[in-house]
């Protein structure tokens, strides 16, 4: 009788431990989006007068050329550095002559330290061939009467330009 | 009249025709040479002769200086040490200062004077960024002739530093 039970036991033992295994045979896939993106920024360059050479070049061209840009932007060009009285100071060595010439713009507008607009610039005025546009402006002496008396010599003086292409609304 | 008496006169004047060509040559490049020694006498400063226009053409071409234009940069976040590409184009006749400011005026680079067709890729900023967007910053370019002394126009470029 024992050696029966262990027999049986055995048996249920050794059925026991077989056991069938399920592979899983369905192919597992999942999906998903990953967003990756890279801005490039807007970009052209701006060619200036290098001087303001009061004598020779009253009204001055600037060039703005390969430009690239989105449709919703403008670029803009200011004058910055102008003193308080809205002028670009001119001096000579050895002098202590100041002269002072103002700022306007294309359209005959005197550009100040609140409003020192040269040109702003949208995709409508840019040539689609070349990619390109310029803007004029001017100089004048301002109060020349004020330099009479003033030593000869040349007078130098310089500017600075701003310039940033912006977003626009609408 | 002979015609020994006539040949001798035709002899005469031909040789009297001769005489005034060859004055009228010696004339002629008498003042030739007066004219060149007056001009000579311009280029050295003198009163020009009479008649002579004194002229100099402007030359616009020494005139320009073209700026690159961004409007934005990508810099690490946390380092000093950036890769850039802040240059100087090879048609400029003068050496640029390139500094970049934050939108509150601190300078956080200034370049040495960079050269026409000079490129600089390695640069180390005056203080750390913080992971973000910095708007409203300038990249200036400050100009100067080959002298390395005298300062000319430059410009202010309005750029985005993008940290990442």
């Amino acid at each position: 009788m024992k050696r029966l039970l262990c027999v049986v036991i055995s048996l249920v033992l050794v059925f026991g431990i077989s056991t069938t295994a399920f592979a899983y045979t369905e192919p597992f896939s999942s999906s998903g989006t990953v967003e990756v993106s890279k801005r490039i920024y807007s970009s052209c360059y701006m060619e200036i007068p290098s001087t303001v050479d009061y004598d020779m070049q009253t009204t001055c061209n600037v060039d703005i050329y390969n430009i690239e840009m989105l449709d919703n932007e403008v670029i803009r060009v200011l004058a910055s550095g102008l003193n308080q009285n809205n002028a670009i100071p001119l001096t000579k060595a050895g002098s202590n002559t100041t002269l002072e010439v103002n700022v306007k713009d294309g359209s005959g507008q005197l550009v100040t330290a609140s409003n020192p607009y040269l040109a702003e610039i949208d995709k409508a005025h840019i040539s689609s061939a070349t990619k390109s546009a310029f803007f004029s402006f001017s100089f004048e002496l301002r109060n020349p009467y004020e330099y009479q008396g003033a030593e000869p010599g040349i007078y130098t003086g310089t500017m600075q330009y701003q310039i940033s292409i912006d977003e626009v609304d609408g | 009249m002979t015609t020994k008496n006539r040949k001798r006169l035709v002899m005469i004047l031909c040789i009297a025709v001769a005489v005034i060509v060859i004055i009228i040559i010696l004339c002629l490049r008498g003042c030739e040479h007066k004219s060149s020694e007056s001009q000579s006498a311009d280029n050295d400063g003198s009163i020009p002769t009479e008649g002579v226009l004194d002229y100099i053409p402007y030359d616009d071409n020494n005139g320009k200086i073209r700026i690159p234009v961004v409007t934005g940069v990508r810099l690490k976040a946390y380092s000093l040490e950036q890769t850039v590409d802040l240059y100087n184009p090879k048609v400029n006749n003068c050496y640029f200062i390139i500094s970049l400011y934050l939108s509150d005026g601190t300078l956080i680079y200034k370049s040495e004077m960079i050269a026409p067709d000079e490129h600089i890729t390695n640069i180390t900023l005056l203080q750390e960024l913080q992971r973000g967007k910095y708007r409203n910053c300038k990249l200036v370019y400050n100009c100067v002739a080959m002298d390395g002394v005298t300062p000319l126009n430059g410009s202010d470029v309005v750029v985005e530093i993008n940290t990442y």
